[in-house]
């Protein structure tokens, strides 16, 4: 040191550069942080915070043809399994005892339910609702009542409140028999002999209407006919499945109706699944869900080819398969589970951080570079 | 270097307006009508001194379920208890008039999610149908496409956010992706979005799904303001936007004939003092054309049965007995007949 120079300049000199022994080891202190930070660290922080997604077959979920959907009546929710709600409204239970029971009702819709077994699986119950009114007011006819086309609507609407048919997590078809009061027989637009008094909404379910006897009413006990309700209530059912009739062919179409429908919805399902990935950023799709969707792809195509081949039964097997598990991969609880971790937070989280670490780390390149050059100059 | 910005400037706008083709192609103009209605009513804010807003939404709530929408297919969100809580006077009520006349908490108020469960978290898996595996049924959104759903939604907002329990937000964009994720799934045919809430407007600003009619209470840079304060209570107890959209919705029953454009008209800059913000563009039908019973009321297609197709006789009856189990229940006439007491 020298203290003259010092005194002369008011600053302290460097020494010279080449005698500095301990040079290259911080030149190598500053590359080690270099690797450990930027090489190494960034690469693992980059996969250690990027959402997991597991490898999809996105190709086969995106390039598939979608059957149009726009002149589709609304028949009821497509499902694997149904309740058959079957309930008996008695508006006055103590000047008449209406004697039926829901299990003499079931012997008549089990043929049919059995028939139809194949697409679905029906569980029916039966319960008893008193003192309920119809909502609708109707018109007084000569000697019975009449309710008009457009106050139907109007009587499903309070009576829905009653019903508890959200009670099960299956969807429910709607079975309402009202008994009217004794003495007003009601009937829909107009009294007529073969008139079955019955109307149904096609996704909600059916009401009839039955008109007790005059017999009945002042025996105090009404045992109405098993039989006609039964058959009532049946094309109910066909009508809400959107079958024209109960003959075999009408089986068949509804079979291969069902595996069709359920092939497009799981095409949709995955479709708009994998739409929604390349949309929205903060997905994540564990190996569980990968594995659904891979078995959905796979049972829908295959039920496809056995479509194309006529084997109506074995394709709606394999449809019902793809469908379940197109289901339970999209409505996975674990597809948000970064909901609170978009994108823009996490760099807000990470910055604060890395950065003034990073800083010093990145400036002191800048003294490596010239280190480097010298070092060619003097080689 | 210039021409390279220039070409990545042009690549740029070219993808980006490639994108929003394709979302266009891909509306499709509704040709059936709806076959249910289902509500989604959201009070996001906590504290006595929010007490407008649970008036708010329990407002709402009364008017949507006497225009016919039963209580399983409505989602009632409130973050905090003002009928039972120690400041209310007037304990398990909450009043939204200064009148008090009108008790909206009343005695069939069902709440799905109460307290500390509304949030964020919960109303994004709500919308979206993601609920883990065991939620009841009466906490899941159940809809499919031939619903139609209103949102309403009443808090704190600021521009581009919804406050939820002074702790947490919804920003709008997670707001638009909601909703777009429950059109890809066929959740809803059309929708209805209400907010009344500060900045209202910058809450659907973001959509981007179609078949969505959206109105909020102010635009960006307005405040939404309260009505009036009951001095028996103590606190403002409704704000203005809803006050005056109740004032319609009281008017009306199940049988009316008014249409969404006149609602979505029912406050003025001179009484409601901010300016009602309507989004539009999204909606494939003219407003004024929509009954207002589409989103409010619940009125369902019917078919009138005209023939029964013949039965076959149940030929085999051993296979299907009459399997009577011992009966639990029996009717018992009421106690007391009202009806007698005249």
């Amino acid at each position: 040191m020298d203290f003259v120079s010092m005194g002369r300049k008011g600053r302290i000199q460097k020494p010279p550069v080449s005698d500095d022994p301990e040079r290259p080891f911080r030149m190598y202190n500053i590359i080690s942080y270099f690797i450990v930070l930027i090489v190494i660290g960034l690469p693992v922080w980059w996969f250690t915070t990027r959402v997991y997604r597991a490898s999809l077959p996105l190709d086969r979920m995106f390039d598939v043809t979608l059957a149009n959907k726009t002149d589709r009546q609304f028949g009821i929710l497509l499902s694997l399994e149904y309740d058959v709600l079957i309930t008996v409204v008695n508006p006055e239970p103590s000047r008449l005892h209406v004697n039926l029971e829901g299990e003499e009702l079931e012997v008549y819709l089990r043929p049919f339910l059995e028939k139809v077994s194949p697409i679905a699986d029906f569980v029916v119950k039966s319960q008893w609702l008193y003192l309920v009114e119809l909502g609708a007011r109707p018109t007084k006819v000569i000697d019975h009542y009449v309710l008009s086309e457009e106050q139907l609507p109007h009587v499903i609407t309070p009576l829905e409140k009653k019903l508890w048919s959200h009670l099960s997590p299956r969807p429910c078809l709607n079975l309402v028999l009202y008994v009217s009061h004794c003495e007003v027989p009601l009937y829909i637009q107009e009294k007529s002999e073969n008139a079955t008094n019955a109307f149904l909404s096609p996704r909600w379910g059916g009401i009839v209407i039955i008109n007790p006897d005059p017999d009945s009413c002042e025996k105090r006990i009404f045992q109405p006919n098993v039989k006609q309700i039964g058959g009532i209530l049946t094309t109910q059912l066909s009508k809400m499945l959107r079958m024209e009739g109960t003959t075999k062919q009408d089986l068949i179409d509804l079979q291969k109706r069902k595996a069709e429908d359920m092939v497009d919805s799981t095409r949709r399902t995955l479709k708009s699944l994998a739409e929604l990935l390349s949309e929205i950023n903060s997905i994540v799709i564990s190996d569980d869900v990968a594995l659904k969707i891979k078995v959905a792809v796979d049972n829908a195509d295959l039920a496809d080819e056995l479509m194309a081949k006529g084997e109506i039964e074995n394709a709606l097997t394999f449809a019902k398969v793809a469908f379940e598990n197109s289901e339970a991969a999209f409505s996975d609880a674990s597809l948000l589970a970064l909901l609170y971790f978009p994108d823009d937070q996490k760099y807000a989280v990470y910055i604060p951080l890395f950065l003034p670490v990073m800083i010093p780390v990145l400036m002191s390149l800048l003294t490596l570079k010239k280190w480097l050059k010298e070092k060619e100059k003097t080689e | 270097m210039k021409q390279l910005t220039i070409i990545l400037c042009f690549s740029v706008i070219f993808l980006s307006s490639l994108h929003q083709n394709r979302a266009q192609l891909e509306f499709e103009l509704p040709k059936n009508g709806h076959t249910n209605n289902w509500a989604v009513l959201v009070d996001t804010s906590r504290f006595w001194f929010n007490y407008r807003h649970v008036a708010n939404v329990l407002s709402i709530y009364r008017s949507v379920k006497r225009l016919g929408i039963p209580d399983s297919q409505i989602i009632l969100m409130i973050a905090d208890d003002m009928a039972c809580n120690p400041r209310n006077p007037r304990p398990a009520t909450v009043f939204n008039n200064a009148n008090q006349h009108i008790n909206v908490y009343g005695d069939d108020v069902e709440v799905d999610y109460r307290g500390y469960e509304v949030t964020v978290e919960n109303f994004v898996r709500l919308l979206t149908g993601r609920l883990p595996p065991g939620t009841p049924r009466s906490k899941q959104l159940i809809t499919d496409e031939g619903s139609n759903v209103l949102i309403y939604l009443t808090g704190h907002g600021g521009d581009g956010f919804l406050k939820f329990q002074d702790s947490e937000e919804i920003t709008s964009q997670e707001m638009a992706d909601a909703l777009e994720q429950m059109w890809q799934k066929q959740r809803y045919h059309e929708l209805f979005f209400m907010i009344d809430t500060c900045q209202a407007a910058s809450m659907y600003e973001r959509f981007y799904s179609p078949n969505i009619l959206a109105v909020g209470s102010s635009l960006v840079g307005e405040d939404s303001l309260s009505h009036h304060v009951d001095p028996a209570i103590g606190v403002y107890i409704i704000d203005r936007y809803t006050y005056h959209a109740l004032d319609f919705l009281e008017s009306i029953d199940e049988h009316t004939n008014k249409t969404m454009g006149e609602f979505l008209s029912v406050c003025p800059k001179r009484v409601c003092i901010s300016t009602v913000g309507v989004r539009r563009d999204l909606f494939r039908r003219n407003p004024f054309e929509v009954p207002i019973t589409d989103f409010f009321g619940s009125v369902r297609p019917v078919e009138v049965i005209t023939q029964v197709a013949p039965q076959p006789e149940v030929l085999n009856k051993t296979r299907y007995q009459v399997t009577s189990t011992p009966k639990k229940h029996r009717y018992v006439p009421p106690l007391v007949n009202f009806n007698s007491l005249v």
